[in-house]
């Protein structure tokens, strides 16, 4: 509203004193797009969810971040050395880089911002992946004059920089001590990112506005880093719950860039007034197998299931035949993924019943846990227990809510199969993961998997890291504590009033890009 | 009247208990860890989980989180939000605004237009009038708000774009252009207010016609306007009150269908988001006070009908 306002008040004095004609060179360009639920907050790595982590990661940035093929790229800093002992990282910091308040960003700003998320007193879930109790132990982070600043670890650890520059914990943003209060309580976010904060109406709207002075780095854009030249003035999130309306205020030109299903993408490809962005992500839809299951331990029954699920089918049917199947959990974008990883029980029925005959299996229940609530689980729980039933499973489905799935999902209990999501895992041994452990929410508790799993978190060595993802892709094949089905196309739908925009498989908005035509 | 309304107030206050104690129990029986939900589902470590856990008081027993909760009410605090920090009173207060204004617009129109159509289907009775009057009605009735709201958007922002598809302004920010963003919601919502209560009017305008006082009305010569308005009226208007009550402390309580199709930050949207976040406090708090606007509107109802029904006396 100020801003409104003040932009009347610029155009009333240029108009005052004859220069009415650039009145209009002075409008702000605005992009709207839309958030199905609010922002949480301001204070990045607290006060967050997807939603959140989204919108500020146009506002802020941390050292380093990741590349379009999820590799780790310095963002803040000019680069960075690991010593031979893989235990200490030291950052060259980039200079000229400006806070949103005017200051220039100093190593003593780096050392505040870290201790911020990932100190004692930290208020954040970022601090437990560097205080030991999740392998990483960061036992120094200190400024060493004004632009270097260095890290050093208990242990070395392969993942380090890749957790750094984790998205919930706002890649470790760097802010400028301003951003909180004098008494600690927090204030806004002051970081360096190519937007600051602009109006924020709870439960209606958030706006961002662009940061003049940002220091881009040389380059295109590259994933989360590279160059960031945004040219749109204002970015504006509407809170709009429900993705039919946003599809409707789309078309009627309301917002100009929206998040769509395939279906609406299918609808809008033909449309000149429109374009559609599909790209795959690394976010994998699986369907998770409990092995602790008196039916399913037996390593037949889940071949079997595998062998009757047709990934290609149902991946095709929920993207309107954008999507393929791609079942293993190293993306395909991931430069882990190879020849090995393309490999998985291919649908065959005949050796699904055979599978099943082998197993001695007669008809008992095996149930499909799904929800409504989120993105094509009951689709896809649908299509499974129609297949399975093919197959001579007895397959059931149980819909249930999203917060009682999500409750056996983490207990590792009440459910047999579920349909299931994991957001992107941006390392192939972290792909792994996600679904392997001791923990009881883990699918694969083998310790063979589980020990495999971990030297790949630990290897510094790109050949051996290979060589592990291989094999452990050979064994997720073999003993089936899933089936996969492939990585989510995200599809954007936009306005032919903006250009520029890409998606990418971290399925993060990156509002940099876009372009207003004239 | 004070004596009525003294006791009404009185009686409500162990309703509120014991509405606090089922609203309490309802919310923790609800399946779900808020903590978990908070975390977004897929954890990394169980410290995290369990710091969630202990930030949101909820490693203490059920007992004790329920005397907790029990003491900040009744001394006025209603917690703070999980999910924004923001403190409940205050963000139930907002919501309520939106959602009030919405409602009383619509029921208003919904009356303005509802009282005349049923009295004129009732006076018209089997006439072509009354069928079309009923005929729409019923097609009304038989349309999910969710859809009329849908059609309504895209016939009008979409198609025509007369008006704005997403987005809300407050009409105390700007008059003006919160209006234009009241007119669909308040359209939605009046439409099935106008179908529900027309059919009232005409129910109850059809059994006061065929009294003797009516007859008698008429046959001392009175215009038939007059006897509508002075006589069928305030008697038919009575049980259509009743339903003009229950309505409303239905749609004051959230109008979440309306809310979230028109994106409206309103009590009913804010009700539906905190059960899906497992928001304890908002959800709680949310209960409650729409548990108090169901109390305060049935009074208001109650000393209201007196007006309309002479034989109704509050004692």
């Amino acid at each position: 509203m100020k801003q409104r306002a003040g932009k009347a008040r610029l155009i009333a004095l240029a108009t005052a004193v004859g220069l009415g004609g650039i009145a209009p060179a002075m409008a702000q360009s605005m992009v709207k797009t839309s958030l199905n639920a609010d922002i949480r907050g301001t204070n990045p790595g607290v006060t967050r969810d997807g939603n959140t982590d989204d919108v500020h990661g146009h506002m802020i940035e941390g050292l380093v971040t990741y590349a379009n093929d999820f590799s780790i790229i310095p963002m803040l800093a000019d680069s960075y050395e690991i010593s031979e002992d893989g235990r200490t990282y030291t950052f060259k910091l980039r200079k000229g880089v400006k806070f949103h308040n005017g200051e220039e960003m100093t190593a003593k700003d780096v050392e505040w911002s870290w201790n911020r998320l990932a100190g004692e007193a930290s208020e954040s879930h970022c601090k437990n992946f560097f205080n030991g109790e999740n392998n990483i132990e960061v036992t120094s982070a200190k400024a060493e004059g004004d632009d270097t600043f260095v890290i050093t670890l208990a242990e070395p650890y392969a993942v380090f920089l890749a957790t750094m520059a984790r998205f919930d914990c706002g890649s470790m943003a760097v802010l400028h001590p301003d951003s909180v209060n004098a008494d600690g309580t927090w204030n806004k976010p002051i970081g360096t990112g190519p937007y600051m904060m602009g109006d924020h109406a709870p439960g209606r709207y958030v706006e961002l506005n662009r940061f003049e002075d940002y220091a881009s780095r040389e380059g295109a854009s590259d994933g989360y880093g590279g160059g960031k030249n945004a040219t749109v003035d204002v970015l504006r999130w509407e809170v709009v719950g429900e993705g039919a309306v946003s599809k409707t205020a789309l078309l009627a030109g309301d917002l100009d860039l929206v998040s769509i299903d395939a279906m609406t993408a299918a609808e809008l490809k033909g449309n000149p007034d429109f374009s559609v962005d599909a790209a795959e992500s690394a976010v994998w839809d699986t369907y998770l197998l409990n092995s602790d299951d008196p039916v399913l331990s037996d390593v037949r029954i889940r071949r079997a299931m595998a062998h009757a699920i047709d990934p290609q089918r149902i991946m095709a049917a929920i993207t309107e035949g954008f999507g393929k199947a791609s079942p293993s959990p190293v993306p395909p974008m991931s430069a882990n993924y190879t020849d090995v990883q393309a490999k998985y029980l291919t649908y065959d029925v005949e050796k699904a019943k055979a599978l099943l005959e082998e197993a001695g299996y007669s008809g008992e229940e095996i149930t499909i846990l799904a929800t409504r609530r989120n993105g094509a689980y009951y689709e896809r729980a649908l299509m499974a227990q129609a297949m399975m039933m093919d197959a001579g499973i007895n397959a059931k489905l149980e819909v249930v809510e999203w917060g009682s799935q999500l409750e056996a999902y983490r207990n590792g209990s009440g459910y047999q199969m579920q349909s299931f999501t994991f957001s992107p895992r941006l390392h192939a041994g972290l792909s792994f993961e996600m679904f392997t452990g001791d923990a009881d929410r883990k699918a694969w508790k083998n310790p063979e998997a589980v020990a495999m799993m971990n030297e790949s978190l630990r290897t510094g060595d790109p050949e051996e890291l290979q060589a592990i993802i291989d094999r452990l892709h050979q064994a997720f094949i073999e003993e089936v504590p899933a089936i996969g089905l492939g990585h989510r196309t995200l599809f954007t739908g936009m306005s032919s009033k903006v250009e520029g925009y890409e998606n990418w498989g971290a399925g993060l908005l990156r509002g940099w890009m876009l372009r207003v035509k004239d | 009247m004070p004596t009525f309304v003294l006791k009404r107030v009185l009686m409500s206050i162990p309703t509120f208990v014991i509405v606090a104690v089922i609203i309490f129990a309802l919310v923790r029986a609800l399946p779900g860890d808020p903590a978990l939900m908070m975390l977004g589902g897929n954890i990394d470590d169980e410290a995290t989980l369990r710091q969630m856990r202990s930030q949101l008081g909820l490693d203490k027993p059920v007992p004790v989180q329920f005397v907790v909760w029990l003491r900040e009410v009744f001394s006025g605090n209603l917690g703070t939000s999980i999910m924004t920090g923001q403190e409940v009173g205050s963000l139930l207060w907002q919501r309520f605004g939106v959602t009030a204004t919405v409602v009383l617009l619509a029921m208003g129109s919904a009356l303005l237009v509802s009282i005349p159509a049923g009295l004129l289907a009732a006076h018209r009775h089997n006439s072509r009038t009354d069928y079309t009057i009923v005929f729409l009605t019923i097609l009304k009735l038989s349309m999910p708000s969710f859809w009329v709201g849908l059609m309504l958007l895209v016939l009008f922002g979409a198609i025509l774009g007369w008006l704005p598809t997403v987005g809300f302004v407050s009409i105390s920010d700007d008059l003006g252009r919160g209006m234009v963003y009241l007119i669909l919601p308040v359209t939605s919502l009046a439409l099935s207010e106008i179908a529900v209560l027309t059919r009232m009017m005409r129910a109850g305008s059809l059994e006061i016609m065929g009294r003797d006082y009516i007859t008698h009305a008429r046959a001392k010569g009175l215009p038939e306007r007059k006897v509508l308005w002075r006589h069928v009226f305030p008697n038919a208007f009575a049980p259509t009150l009743t339903m003009v009550g229950v309505m409303l402390a239905g749609l004051l309580a959230g109008a979440a269908v309306t809310e979230t199709v028109f994106t409206l930050p309103g009590l009913g949207k804010l009700l539906v988001d905190s059960i899906y976040a497992r928001d304890y406090p908002v959800l709680q708090g949310a209960l409650l006070f729409i548990a108090a606007v169901y109390v305060l509107t049935n009074l208001i109802v109650d000393i209201a009908y007196s007006f309309f029904d002479p034989r109704v006396r509050l004692s």
